[in-house]
């Protein structure tokens, strides 16, 4: 409880000292919705040639890349700055939040915000009510009580790759080239349908790095587009979202202790 | 100042060693990067296959040139992306203030940053962009072109970096002025990815947007090589292709030149 009110009010600060530079704001969202608009017309002139991609016509691949927006701008706003850790080790940060008597990670998650976050997230909502619109969407209260789970479990599974990814610096004191790679190739992976990237592909993006769990498995289910009829697994974004957030939090306090028994 | 030619290409030969050695030094993301290219070419030709699957006949080339064009468009990423053009390093140095250090020097300004950059790109060329051609050449179906055809293309290629220094460039220019080009960068870098042809060639845009990129310099960076490439360019339209890349790099050259002139007349003017 304590620990909710304090980073509450590690938010509140965070965000009045974003609040300074107004201007950065505006044009940091600007070019967010700038660059998705890029990337979702070289998509549409695709798909405006060609009709289909795999079974998914235009505005199934809509629904796809807002649905991935959408949990992407959750998980921005609050951990984008994840990748700072790598800085924070480098220059000796890291090393205040570790005397103070809260947790490390909360103080660290609670730092900054970021709001390039809520461009991708306003991105979501408006390519989802488009997309929405076109395909009629049948749903009946149980799918769309099951499409925000899964857009706040996609949500978790960014945070919980990034975190790993961050927490590896622990280790090898340098992790942003390698988080950089999964970050350009999740970006890759969640504009298409993964199933066209044959069978090697798929197996690797769902059981070793399940980033097919962000959008691609839930959208089969709410979109009913799996070839062989939908299977159980298919259901198991949440699952995956919880299991991989263990194992984070597990290497993350391995880290942790690594970090400050060697007195680094 | 003026130097003679002499010292001008021992000075650049210089600076070429000097950037081989800082790239040698990063040896870990320098894997990464090549691990990254692998899995763009792996994955864009099965966006190809996927959408030529549904109807082969849209773009009018034949499955095996696409991929082609698809594979040599991730693969020329790794020497024509804006990251490595000398407009970050031109911005660190007006933040840091020591940009009037690199302008005082005996050298111009901007052959200085052409040496500088010619570097990192020739190393990324050796032991980026050719290893993983030769990858793609094994794994993923790249197709070799005819001989006047590869010719072409490696004479389109070198108007492709020069085009892609001159606008870079043109970007530092103005973080001189602005102070902050990050979101400049950004729109740039855009305006590049839709209207190059890098990963959707411009052929098959919608024909308003096709002819607003015709006249954009984009196409010069990715599709006129990639296109001379896989033949699609070929005698005539060939050497026109490469007359327009010549065309833009004249004028970028002169922009550039002219620009660079009031924005120092500035920057001394303000005290640097």
């Amino acid at each position: 409880m304590r620990n909710i009110r304090l980073y509450g009010q590690f938010l509140r600060v965070a965000v009045l000292g974003k609040a300074q530079y107004k201007a950065d704001f505006f044009v940091g969202i600007i070019s967010v919705l700038i660059l998705n608009a890029v990337n979702l017309s070289l998509i549409g002139v695709l798909v405006y040639n060609f009709n289909t991609l795999g079974s998914w016509n235009i505005w199934d691949l809509m629904f796809l890349y807002s649905f991935w927006m959408l949990s992407r701008g959750i998980y921005g706003v609050f951990f984008w700055h994840l990748s700072d850790l790598e800085e924070m080790i480098v220059s000796g940060a890291f090393d205040a939040y570790l005397v103070r008597p809260v947790s490390p990670f909360l103080q660290f998650i609670g730092k900054d915000i970021s709001y390039t976050g809520v461009g991708d997230f306003l991105v979501g909502v408006l390519g989802f009510i488009l997309a929405a619109s076109q395909l009629g969407l049948p749903w009946h209260i149980g799918q769309w009580v099951y499409f925000i789970i899964c857009v706040l479990s996609g949500a978790l599974i960014q945070v919980a790759i990034n975190w790993i990814g961050a927490s590896l610096c622990f280790w090898t004191t340098r992790s942003g080239a390698a988080m950089s790679i999964a970050e350009r190739f999740t970006v890759l992976m969640q504009q298409y349908p993964v199933n066209i990237f044959g069978r090697y592909f798929q197996v690797f993006v769902t059981c070793f790095l399940p980033v097919a769990f962000i959008n691609y498995y839930p959208s089969v289910v709410l979109l009913n587009k799996a070839a062989k009829g939908i299977q159980l697994w298919h259901y198991f974004a949440p699952l995956v979202a919880f299991l991989l957030l263990g194992v984070a939090a597990f290497v993350w306090k391995k880290g942790v202790k690594r970090y400050a028994g060697t007195g680094n | 100042m003026r130097v003679s030619n002499g010292v001008r290409l021992r000075t650049g030969a210089a600076f070429l060693r000097n950037e081989f050695f800082n790239m040698s030094i990063y040896r870990v993301s320098f894997w990464l990067n090549f691990i990254y290219t692998f899995l763009m070419m792996y994955s864009v030709g099965y966006v190809w296959r996927a959408l030529y699957g549904a109807n082969p006949t849209v773009t009018g080339v034949p499955l095996g040139e696409m991929i082609s064009y698809a594979v040599l468009g991730v693969a020329l990423e790794a020497i024509l992306h804006p990251r490595n053009g000398p407009q970050r390093y031109i911005m660190e140095q007006v933040r840091k203030g020591t940009i009037e250090m690199d302008i005082l020097k005996p050298l111009d300004f901007q052959f200085y940053m052409f040496a500088k950059n010619m570097g990192s790109i020739l190393v990324r060329f050796l032991f980026l962009v050719l290893p993983s051609l030769i990858a793609a050449f094994f794994l993923f179906s790249l197709e070799l072109p005819s001989l006047p055809a590869f010719c072409g293309f490696l004479c389109s290629l070198i108007f492709s970096v020069l085009i892609s220094f001159f606008l870079n460039f043109i970007l530092g220019l103005l973080s001189m002025v602005t102070m902050n080009i990050r979101n400049i960068n950004w729109g740039y870098n855009a305006l590049l990815r839709f209207f190059s042809g890098q990963m959707v060639p411009l052929w098959i845009f919608p024909s308003a947007l096709g002819i607003i990129g015709s006249f954009l310099p984009f196409r010069c960076i990715y599709a006129i090589p990639m296109s001379i490439y896989i033949g699609n360019y070929e005698g005539m339209g060939m050497l026109w292709a490469l007359g327009i890349q010549l065309a833009w790099i004249l004028a970028l050259w002169l922009g550039s030149r002219l620009l660079m002139r009031r924005v120092f007349a500035r920057v001394m003017i303000q005290g640097g």
